[in-house]
């Protein structure tokens, strides 16, 4: 084969939508060292991956919903619902209170996916039913009042708020699950289906697949995850509260955009998501040290996810956008 | 008879399946049933204050309901309420007279701040079309850009109004009728006569019912799509000025949980989500019901709170009884 | 002495793998209605796409009145006075009846974006008088069957010429389907009447009704000009002589390689029904056989195949599968129970573009890649190298998207994934189109070998040529019911003649 040849096979193979985000990242690693000579230092690095971690198990379950071609717009308060559980049951149930956290999420997951298919609702609406549910709900429950966790059980949260060898625990738990994420993705059964789906539902749906099924199992996980990210919240805020997971969705949307999976759904990825999380690190420090103002940067990111999406959605394959 | 014509015998009994033009009756009827039942359990509800609190809530909501209207007839959605709303709040509690500087803008504030939200609409119409951003999206996006944009501005504090004239089209009342009625009324014939009497109400109806069939006509879609999220934004901008007047401060929560009840009242009138069908009567039947369910709550004794978990629940249920899913090729 | 209105000459047009117009040349006098006939893939409707401005041509020309002109829109087309009744309908039924017939036309009624009503509804009256239609303009459209929707296209199509000022060109394209005998009768009467004021194309494959509508009548084959007909002195056989009557080339399909069916019967049908799509389908497919469905749009056969397919459940019959009853309620049941579906919207419902070949091959089945539960990229790997290898598929390496084969190297993925699950039974709708010629012989080659391994076929065949070509046996269908059934030995193959005459 020619090098022209294998060239033009690489383009083919390779999109604009695969490089950019690495690139991006690097371009901006690049500008902060320059602006700031001590982020490249491993202890900035790694205190700066533990205050993500929480946004990372959040956007690796949006990431195959993303790759769905769907949307979950209920994983903020879904999270902060965990958050409450947890803090209120510790002081009955100890480590206990963290399955039930963890088993919250699946239900409130199992919920949305059987609205979504059974009934054939478009998952931003099911999703978004799901948000005020979950939102009044969790308000309710609380009573609106932050849940403190009392320093008499604050063992229950060193599992979190620990370090082990210098790193916060919370930076390995995050690792853990972008590795079973990973594995999920790429190597079973759950994962393929999820992108042959995204990538073309309808042949799929020839091919003997189970969408229906996949499809719930799909909002199961990220409904777990985004539970497991409001546990990883509340043991480093020592609580729960309604409001704790203000501000994720947003953030969680712009890491997998930004990371190159496409709203239209197919192409994209665990690892892509992990490279989001990295920019939004890099991006939010250096916005922090050229002193902007934290709710201009909201704004920012506003404008960042309609870009972002601007310039990664496959419009071949939508013909009517609505 | 071959099964050809069997299937086409079928075929004209069956019609079409969901009528385009919703029934009112039945929403009609359960606000009936709605005002009848509450004023029986609740005396308080017929009281002067309270008829007054209805009818300046629901105002408020019909007007926001109404931009949201547009945007559903044809189809889409427009998510950026509450982000609209900080915005303009936040403009107006700059710019008229207030305790952080010496602006006395008056009316021109309020015009101001109508404008920005009117931008904001138009912006998001062309995101939405120019950029083929599905309209979830772009809205989503400019949600958080007006929300962030509107707490820098205040710095997340409230501002309060200080401007009489302002106060008082909320606050006032001619006789036993308040005055953000007026503007209700107002917002309600202006709008139902676009719908109904020009060209642009014909064809967001045309563009909800068939966008393929009414680009095939000629009609220019993008055009009138991006009117119509204008026309959205000047409607979010309108309640998010009224509202500020209501609560007496400019804030960036001016919009807090609006979206919700918004989308209740649009919803449960009759409008469908699928686009093509409904109008702003129903919705002026959804957002009186909206209204009054949530102040009866407010008069049981329920928690605010609860009424954004009823509402996410009431969305849901309306949308799985009501959506024509004929129209959806597959659910995304 | 009757001007010509419209005249199309030489116009060709390509599509990837197949020429659908060949220099075509078709004239429209002032007053007549024209007949334009044809088999499936003649090139009817893509000349009628050039017309209304949905293709462009590769050459040729289109003179209205003498004039040449390109419309790139339907609206553009509309303003030269051509325009179209659709076969699916193109009106809005959350509309009134007049806002249809003015769509996208109201500045008459319109002033600052005010749309005066009353104005609108007086116009509206006259146009429907033009169609014999009384019936209240302000009715809304979906409260209509489908007959009268017809006449208010066709009034909406008539209200041109208040517009333009000159008489419309009206195309109907297959309009009777959707009617029975006296709405059929009723809309002749009407085109008797529109005759006086305009000019008519009338696209149809039911034979009689365009022998008695018609002043003239045009036939298209492959692409070309067959003939051009005087009504009143032709008929329904010399019509057929033109359609068809192409030489079966040699050996193009394989025919020496044909074999004899076994006897064993791998799928029984009994009485297949479904309301509005076929009737009482029955027929036995045996090991190693392969039987084509010949019919026109609306024949029913595509409905029978999805429902074999699992696609589109019929709603009374029996299957039975090597004996046993079988409810074929999705496509898993389908493919357990060995059937594989090859569609005709290959990109929609046959592969995942955006998808690489191994995965797409793999889908129906990854236990052939699943090693303790996970999936194994380098078993994949291997597969699809294996397809590729065997089927001689083109592909610029393993992990192309699917997106960037040719058409027929698309398909050989979609035969791949079926073989690979081990299939018994092939379902081919149209399995050769958009594929070149060099790849269609592969696949002649290919599925003489597998019906030689006892595989069987139902086929759905571009060309009645490719339905005789390949078959032992072919079905012709017409109005949802099995018409004829016709053998079809390699030594005695029957010819397209025989099939057409029981499928219009």
């Amino acid at each position: 084969m020619s090098v022209q040849t294998r060239i033009n096979n690489y383009r083919k193979t390779k999109t604009w939508v695969d490089v950019m985000p690495i690139a991006t990242l690097v371009v901006l690693v690049i500008l902060m060292s320059i602006g700031s000579p001590r982020f490249l230092l491993p202890a900035n690095l790694l205190g700066l991956l533990s205050q993500s971690a929480t946004l990372l198990v959040m956007g690796l379950g949006q990431t195959f919903i993303i790759l769905l071609g769907s949307i979950d717009l209920s994983i903020a308060p879904v999270a902060a619902m965990a958050t409450i559980i947890a803090a209120m049951l510790i002081p009955d149930l100890g480590y206990g209170a963290f399955v039930v956290a963890l088993l919250y999420g699946a239900f409130a997951g199992l919920l949305t996916g059987i609205i979504h298919t059974k009934a054939r609702i478009p998952s931003f609406i099911a999703t978004l039913g799901a948000m005020g549910v979950w939102t009044g709900i969790g308000f309710i429950v609380s009573n609106a009042t932050p849940i403190s966790v009392s320093l008499a059980n604050g063992h229950y949260l060193t599992w979190v708020t620990e370090n082990t060898l210098g790193v916060s625990n919370v930076v390995y738990l995050a690792l853990a699950i972008l590795i079973l994420t990973f594995v999920l993705e790429n190597y079973t059964r759950f994962g393929r289906y999820v992108k042959a789906m995204g990538a073309g539902e309808k042949a799929t749906y020839v091919s003997g697949v189970a969408i229906d099924r996949y499809k719930i199992y799909a909002f199961m996980l990220c409904s777990t995850l985004a539970a497991f990210s409001g546990i990883l919240l509340s043991t480093r805020m020592s609580g729960g509260s309604a409001r704790m997971a203000d501000g994720f969705l947003m953030k969680a949307i712009a890491v997998v955009i930004l990371g190159g999976t496409a709203i239209s759904g197919g192409i994209g990825g665990v690892m892509r998501t992990f490279v989001g999380v990295l920019i939004v690190m890099v991006l939010d420090m250096g916005m922090n040290m050229a002193g902007v103002n934290p709710w201009f940067q909201q704004a920012v990111y506003g404008g960042i996810i309609i870009l972002a999406v601007a310039l990664t959605i496959d419009r071949s394959r939508i013909s009517i956008i609505k | 008879m071959t099964a050809i014509t069997e299937g086409r015998a079928i075929h004209k009994l069956r019609g079409l399946r969901g009528k385009p033009i919703p029934s009112i009756i039945g929403p009609f009827l359960v606000l009936l049933v709605l005002l009848i039942g509450l004023s029986i359990i609740n005396p308080r509800f017929l009281s002067t204050a309270n008829l007054g609190n209805l009818a300046r809530q629901s105002s408020i909501l019909l007007i926001l309901a109404i931009g949201e209207t547009f945007i559903i007839l044809m189809g889409s959605i427009d998510l950026s309420i509450e982000g609209n709303m900080a915005l303009t709040s936040v403009i107006i509690g700059l710019l008229a007279m207030n305790y952080f500087n010496n602006n006395d803008f008056g009316i021109w504030a309020v015009v101001l701040s109508v404008v920005a939200g009117t931008l904001m609409g138009l912006l998001n119409g062309v995101f939405h079309t120019k950029m083929r951003i599905p309209s979830f999206m772009a809205t989503l996006g400019m949600m958080y850009v007006g929300l962030g944009l509107g707490t820098w501005l205040s710095n997340g504090m409230n501002l309060p109004l200080l401007d009489p004239m302002i106060l008082s089209w909320a606050r006032g009342s001619l006789g036993p009728v308040p005055n953000l009625t007026f503007f209700g009324i107002a917002a309600f014939f202006l709008a139902f006569f676009l719908e109904r009497y020009t060209r642009f109400g014909r064809y967001v109806f045309a563009i909800g019912g068939a966008e393929d069939r009414a680009k095939l006509a000629g009609i220019p879609i993008d055009r009138y799509k991006i009117y119509a999220f204008t026309l959205a934004g000047f409607f979010f901008g309108l309640g998010g000025v009224l509202n500020s007047a209501r609560i007496g401060a400019g804030s960036s929560t001016a919009g807090l949980n609006q979206l919700f009840a918004v989308i209740t009242a649009v919803v449960v009138g009759g409008t469908a989500l699928t686009g093509g069908a409904g109008g702003i009567l129903q919705t002026l039947v959804g957002a009186l019901i909206v209204t009054v369910i949530s102040n009866g709550m407010v008069l049981a004794g329920v928690h605010s709170f609860a009424q954004l978990a009823v509402q996410g629940l009431i969305i849901t249920i309306a949308v799985i009884l009501t959506l024509d899913r004929s129209k959806l090729p597959f659910i995304k | 002495m009757q001007d010509i209105v419209l005249e199309v000459r030489n116009i060709s047009k390509k599509f990837p793998g197949v020429q659908a117009l060949d220099r075509v040349n078709l004239q429209v006098k002032q007053h007549e209605i024209v007949g334009l006939v044809g088999e499936n893939g003649a090139g009817k409707s893509t000349l009628l796409k050039i017309l209304i401005g949905a293709y462009q041509p590769d050459q040729g020309e289109v003179l209205v009145r003498g004039k040449p002109v390109r419309p790139r829109s339907v609206k553009e087309a509309t303003d030269f006075g051509l325009s179209m009744v659709f076969q699916e309908q193109s009106l809005l039924s959350n509309l009134t009846v007049q806002e249809n017939i003015f769509l996208g036309n109201e500045e008459a009624f319109t002033r600052f974006g005010v749309i005066n009503w009353k104005k609108m509804k007086r116009e509206a009256e006259k146009q429907l008088a033009k169609v014999d239609l009384d019936l209240d303009p302000g009715t809304y459209t979906y409260k209509l069957n489908f007959a009268t929707r017809q006449m208010v296209e066709l009034a909406r199509v008539i209200a041109m010429e208040d517009r333009t000022k000159f008489e419309p060109i009206v195309i109907l394209d297959e309009p009777t389907t959707v009617l029975d005998g006296n709405e059929i009768d009723l809309l002749f009467s009407r085109l008797h009447k529109l005759k006086e004021r305009a000019a008519i194309i009338f696209v149809s494959h039911h034979l009689e009704e365009v022998l008695k509508i018609t002043d003239r009548i045009y036939v298209f084959k492959d692409g070309k000009n067959a003939g051009e007909l005087i009504t009143r002195e032709t008929d329904v056989n010399e019509i057929h002589r033109l359609m068809v009557g192409r030489e079966l080339r040699g050996e193009y399909y394989r025919q020496g390689k044909q074999i004899k069916p076994e006897e064993d019967v791998v799928i029984k049908v009994e009485n297949l029904t479904k309301s509005g799509k076929y009737k009482d389908v029955s027929f036995d497919l045996h090991k190693g056989e392969i039987i084509s469905f010949a019919g026109v749009l609306g024949s029913g056969r595509e409905d029978v195949c999805r429902a074999l397919a699992g696609l589109d459940r019929a709603d009374g019959g029996k299957i039975s599968i090597n004996g046993s009853k079988l409810e074929i309620d999705s496509p898993s049941a389908a493919i357990k129970a060995g059937i594989g579906y090859v569609p005709q919207d290959r990109g929609v419902e046959g592969l995942v573009l955006y998808l690489s070949i191994g995965p797409n091959i793999t889908l129906p089945d990854l236990s052939n890649i699943t090693h303790r539960g996970f999936l194994s990229p380098k078993s994949e790997r291997r597969l699809a190298e294996h397809w590729i290898e065997r089927m001689s598929i083109k592909a610029p390496g393993p992990n192309a998207l699917c997106l960037n084969l040719s058409g027929g190297n698309q398909q050989k993925v979609v035969l791949s994934k079926w073989l690979a699950t081990k299939v018994k039974v092939f379902i081919l709708d149209h399995p050769t189109r958009g594929v070149d010629v060099g790849a269609k012989e592969e696949v002649y080659e290919l599925i003489r070998e597998l019906a030689k391994q006892g595989i069987a076929f139902l086929l759905i065949a571009d060309t009645l040529e490719e339905t005789i070509g390949l078959s032992n046996m072919i079905f012709t269908m017409k109005d949802g019911e099995i018409t004829n059934r016709i053998e079809a030995p390699a030594d005695n193959k029957p010819l397209p003649i025989d099939l057409i005459k029981h499928m219009m």
